[in-house]
């Protein structure tokens, strides 16, 4: 199981929508933020500039550094669908998986991070692909019935403007997030990995070299 | 660059408990050096008090001993933390056993004693350890932090050691003890060194390379050096303080030069290369 977001940063329009999506879902409180959308900034000269907008949460990496680092045993990984979580009645706030982590911060209050510390609750909060509501869910929406759990997508998904964000299993030919991938290698589109020392990550960004180079999350 | 507030907490705790250790280390050595059976014994209870401090202090950085109980529970998983907190208790079992042994002459007190010195190199590298396994922050990727942390550790704990023997007479305390606490300086100066030029460390370089390698390192020499010459209290003091602010000041660092944040992960790769 690889269960992840795919995002198409041809579409993003940076809008934030997502963000809010997640916070209203997850009761992230204010000042935290589970995913940010890093604006990657524009390079060249007029009129030849890009740029894109960089949504960012949990990439979910198979090696999982945040998981090796956690002293007590808070950060797992779920046996059933493989993500990525936090047990918050286990995690003690000793933010040891901030530092593991190459993508937060190191206090976890400092954009762009992908893990936040909840002061009030003394606990690490970080993106879950809302597993709550998709873990049995195939990653294909029923548009019918948004809260059918065999068809169920985050609602940073769901909400998307831009029809840009895209969940399911990367393992499953058949998910939505599998399909996008392969239609956009079709059309000879960028399919990037954000990388980092140490990470191993799963998140996938499509990206057109017509509309931007890819430099990940910046120069 | 993207800075961290000093968790003095665990700067304490790791600089306490890994130094008790080397009190307890240089106990096992004294076993084939020709220490005093009554400065063991206070070493002994020395380094048992440091270590437990130290980890008191731990437990207050997570916040409650169940926090404390979960980690144990997680042990299993060797996690780095998990490591450094299972050294401590370790080394804390076999400093409490040897308390109840040291004064027998035979095998026994030997056999502790080395297994003192093996704890003592647990603890200490292990504390830097659990800094170097945190692949997310690139700086810290290096061995340069668990053996820095480890040779400042037993050096400390030398001193203290070379204090207790100063103040109880060094009769029979072969020089070889001091020139291990001198050559510990050495090397600690040497790994403290090429972590400061190493680290991209901004206009704070100064303030380390003064705090650290020399007076910790450069510091301590000329303190062992001149025990060497003169077994005397001042001398194993002067070293204890220089030990002390050189360890407290690497620790802390280690918490102050953390990564040169998300939008710059280049500017580390120079120093993973360095090292690799």
């Amino acid at each position: 199981m690889a269960r992840t977001l795919v995002i198409d940063l041809d579409r993003c329009s940076g809008c934030d929508s997502c963000v809010v999506a997640c916070k209203f879902e997850n009761g992230v409180t204010l000042g935290n933020y589970w995913n940010t959308v890093v604006p990657v900034v524009p390079v060249g000269t007029h009129p030849d500039i890009d740029m894109y907008w960089l949504p960012l949460q949990c990439q979910q990496c198979v090696n999982s550094p945040c998981i090796a680092a956690c002293p007590t045993g808070a950060s797992y990984r779920d046996q059933e669908n493989g993500v990525v979580l936090i047990d918050k009645d286990i995690c003690q706030g000793c933010k040891t998986c901030l530092p593991a982590c190459p993508y937060s911060s190191p206090e976890g209050n400092v954009k762009p991070s992908v893990r936040w510390y909840n002061e009030e609750a003394n606990v690490v909060e970080k993106c879950t692909l809302c597993n709550h509501l998709t873990a049995t869910s195939d990653g294909v929406e029923n548009i019918e019935d948004t809260t059918d759990p065999a068809h169920a997508v985050p609602p940073c998904v769901h909400n998307c403007s831009c029809k840009a964000r895209h969940y399911g299993d990367l393992d499953d030919p058949a998910s939505d997030a599998s399909q996008v991938i392969a239609q956009a290698e079709k059309d000879g589109r960028g399919v990037h990995l954000v990388e980092a020392e140490g990470a191993t990550p799963v998140a996938r960004y499509i990206l057109s070299a017509d509309i931007a180079a890819w430099r990940g999350l910046g120069v | 660059m993207s800075k961290t507030p000093v968790e003095w907490l665990l700067v304490l705790f790791k600089l306490l408990a890994a130094s008790g250790a080397g009190v307890l280390a240089f106990v096992g050595i004294s076993e084939f050096l020709g220490g005093r059976k009554r400065t063991n014994l206070i070493a002994i209870i020395i380094a048992l008090v440091m270590i437990v401090v130290g980890g008191g202090l731990a437990v207050l950085k997570v916040g409650n001993p169940s926090s404390v109980m979960a980690a144990a529970a997680n042990i299993r998983t060797g996690a780095p933390v998990s490591l450094e907190f299972l050294a401590c208790g370790l080394t804390l079992v076999v400093g409490v056993i040897y308390l109840f042994v040291q004064r027998q002459e035979g095998p026994a007190s030997k056999v502790l004693g080395c297994a003192s010195v093996l704890g003592a190199v647990a603890v200490g590298y292990t504390t830097g350890y659990s800094h170097q396994a945190m692949v997310g922050t690139p700086v810290w990727n290096t061995p340069a932090i668990p053996f820095g942390f480890l040779f400042g550790a037993l050096l400390l704990g030398g001193f203290i050691y070379l204090a207790l023997s100063a103040r109880d007479g060094t009769d029979g305390l072969s020089k070889v003890f001091v020139w291990i606490v001198a050559g510990l300086a050495v090397l600690t100066t040497l790994v403290t060194g090429v972590h400061g030029f190493a680290a991209p460390l901004d206009d704070r370089l100064f303030l380390y390379l003064a705090l650290t390698p020399l007076v910790g390192g450069v510091g301590s020499l000329l303190a062992a050096v001149l025990y060497a010459r003169s077994a005397s209290l001042v001398w194993a003091a002067l070293g204890i303080l220089t030990a002390v602010v050189g360890g407290l000041a690497f620790r802390a660092f280690v918490w102050v030069i953390v990564k040169p944040g998300l939008l710059s992960f280049l500017d580390t790769s120079a120093y993973g290369q360095f090292f690799s």
